[in-house]
């Protein structure tokens, strides 16, 4: 009996997003039972850490990734899964480029934990913070030490693929499975690595059905502040700050059918280096003002400009973090 | 005293470990649960625009997004009225 | 604080008004400070936030973007678009807590090799004024090579 595959799919600084649009796949997720042996998937089966540790390098053939590196657990386990994996995937916005969880980067660490142990429905008299070491009477208790900034998967371990999205939608992950499949069978070869998979060529804009002219942008308002929205039109053009010329197709604009903006989920577009930048460069190309003091005016009309070009990307930027978490270890 | 740790926890959303210390007649003496993550939400989603606050907190979980979105409108409504 | 900082400095000129500018002001020997380091582009508008920040993350305290006066660009109106983009890039710095001083955005025809060297020497001094930006050089930024990958899969 031939021993099947193995296959691990892990979370680190995650939401478990990932793991339900795996789930998502309804039936096939039988085509990962029947062709893989799932190894390590805390979600779903009772593995455990030092259960990879004892398994030879190299022995899972495939790892899928997902989260940002935000504590030292985080980077120990991308380590572990790298050293076991043949094909390590960061899996998802947050271990291909950070994610929301990114935005942390606007804020030192410290500032982080002053919040969140401190908020008005939080019960802390003594003003604790948690330590990565812990001395009680029965021995010593460790949690992983938390990092100035988080990273992405592949600012810590070598990434063989990329699958981007908040989530990867399952039509996507399913075909992605299929290629896996077909590969086992030897019907179809992996692309090159460093590929990012499970995406388009393009950008949202192409998936999008709304109608699109030459852009003359007037304005940009907040969503609440509008009245109607047309359902045919292209969203930028009714001043609605939308991410999708920069942001790569695959999601089938899901979001733009809806008349939701696209927020830019699914990452930068092929060839893409810092998101944030091609967004500015998009929108500040439409704007239809020669005239300084208008021009502040329509781009008064975007209040966080840092979280709209980099609401999913800021630790993939170029610049990768505010200078409040300017301190590395 | 033995020692036994259960990490991660399984079968459910989020992290957490489990150390279990155990007397000399193998009876729990203390068990301590801890969570290895923080990810700072609380403090991120200051500063940001009102209308962004559902697409940030539906990313606190994701087997639960519903609930942290539908959070925000009702508690937008609760400021507004 | 470091009492011998020499700020560097990037300067993007475009090709037709500004590195002739340039070009000017060495036929005619003025001075300009070493800080900053130039770039030609063909036209400001070719100058893509991307560069900028590649700039800042590659140690720049500052970086200094010269372009046609408005209404004399050499393709006719995409100063307007570095106008635009300089100015929301800026706000963006902002938030990120870099000060939007330290990006500048100036105009200087052909013949103009004195402003230039005006701008760039007050440029020059308005970063040193700020400091250093002291981005730090992000550890572990370099993966490491991957291994090959195995041929048998099952």
């Amino acid at each position: 009996m031939s021993e099947k595959p193995k296959f691990a799919m892990y979370w680190a600084a995650s939401c478990g997003g990932c793991e339900i649009a795996v789930l998502n796949v309804h039936e096939k997720i039988l085509d990962i039972d029947a062709n893989f042996e799932i190894v390590f998937w805390p979600v779903a089966m009772d593995a455990k850490v030092k259960d990879v540790e004892a398994m030879p390098d190299q022995s899972i053939l495939i790892t899928l990734f997902n989260g940002g590196m935000r504590n030292k657990e985080n980077e120990e386990m991308a380590h572990l899964l790298r050293r076991k994996s043949q094909i390590l995937v960061a899996f998802g916005s947050c271990a291909c480029e950070g994610c929301i969880p990114g935005l942390a980067n606007l804020s030192s660490a410290q500032s982080l934990f002053e919040t969140v142990y401190h908020t008005p429905s939080t019960e802390n008299p003594q003003g604790l913070y948690p330590q990565p070491q812990t001395s009680m009477q029965e021995g010593e208790l460790f949690i992983p030490a938390f990092n100035p900034v988080l990273k992405t998967l592949d600012q810590v371990v070598a990434v063989d693929y990329y699958m981007p999205g908040c989530p990867p939608e399952s039509h996507q992950i399913a075909a992605v499975i299929d290629l896996l499949v077909a590969v086992l069978q030897g019907k179809a070869s992996l692309p090159a690595r460093g590929a990012t998979i499970g995406v388009g060529m393009s950008t949202v804009c192409d998936e999008c059905p709304r109608t699109r002219n030459v852009k003359k942008i007037k304005q940009f308002v907040r969503i609440q502040e509008m009245t109607t929205i047309d359902p045919q039109l292209c969203l930028l053009e009714q001043g609605l700050p939308c991410n999708g010329p920069a942001t790569r197709s695959g999601c089938s604009a899901l979001c733009p059918k809806a008349s939701a903006p696209c927020i830019g989920c699914y990452g930068p577009a092929e060839g893409v280096i810092d998101y944030g930048a091609r967004l500015i460069t998009a929108f500040s190309s439409v704007i239809d003002s020669k005239d300084p003091q208008e021009i502040d005016r329509i781009l008064d009309g975007i209040p966080d400009p840092a979280g709209q070009f980099y609401r999913f990307s800021l630790a993939k930027s170029l610049l990768r973090a505010g200078k409040a978490a300017w301190k590395v270890e | 005293m033995q020692r036994i740790s259960i990490d991660p926890i399984t079968r459910l959303e989020g992290h957490g470990k489990i150390e279990i210390f155990l007397d000399e007649e193998g009876e729990v003496a203390n068990t301590y649960f801890q969570i290895p993550e923080l990810r700072g939400f609380e403090r991120f989603c200051v500063g940001r625009p009102v209308e962004e606050m559902p697409l940030l907190t539906n990313r606190i979980c994701g087997v639960c997004p519903e609930a942290h979105h539908m959070a925000l409108p009702k508690r937008r409504m609760q400021c507004t009225t | 604080m470091t009492e011998n900082f020499e700020p560097m400095v990037v300067g993007f000129v475009c090709n037709w008004c500004s590195f002739r500018a340039a070009d000017m002001a060495g036929t005619a020997r003025m001075k300009y400070p070493a800080n900053i380091r130039l770039i030609r582009t063909m036209c400001s508008g070719r100058v893509d936030p991307t560069f900028i920040l590649k700039a800042f993350a590659s140690g720049a305290d500052g970086v200094i973007v010269m372009g046609c006066h408005l209404g004399d660009c050499h393709y006719v109106e995409q100063n307007y678009k570095t106008m635009r983009r300089i100015n929301l890039l800026r706000r963006t710095l902002a938030q990120l807590g870099i000060e939007p001083e330290r990006l500048k955005l100036v105009w200087a025809s052909a013949a103009e090799g004195g402003l230039l060297v005006e701008h760039f020497t007050k440029f020059v001094e308005e970063v040193r004024a700020l400091g250093p930006l002291g981005l730090p050089v992000w550890a572990g930024s370099e993966v490491p090579a991957t291994g090959e990958l195995k041929e048998e899969t099952a």
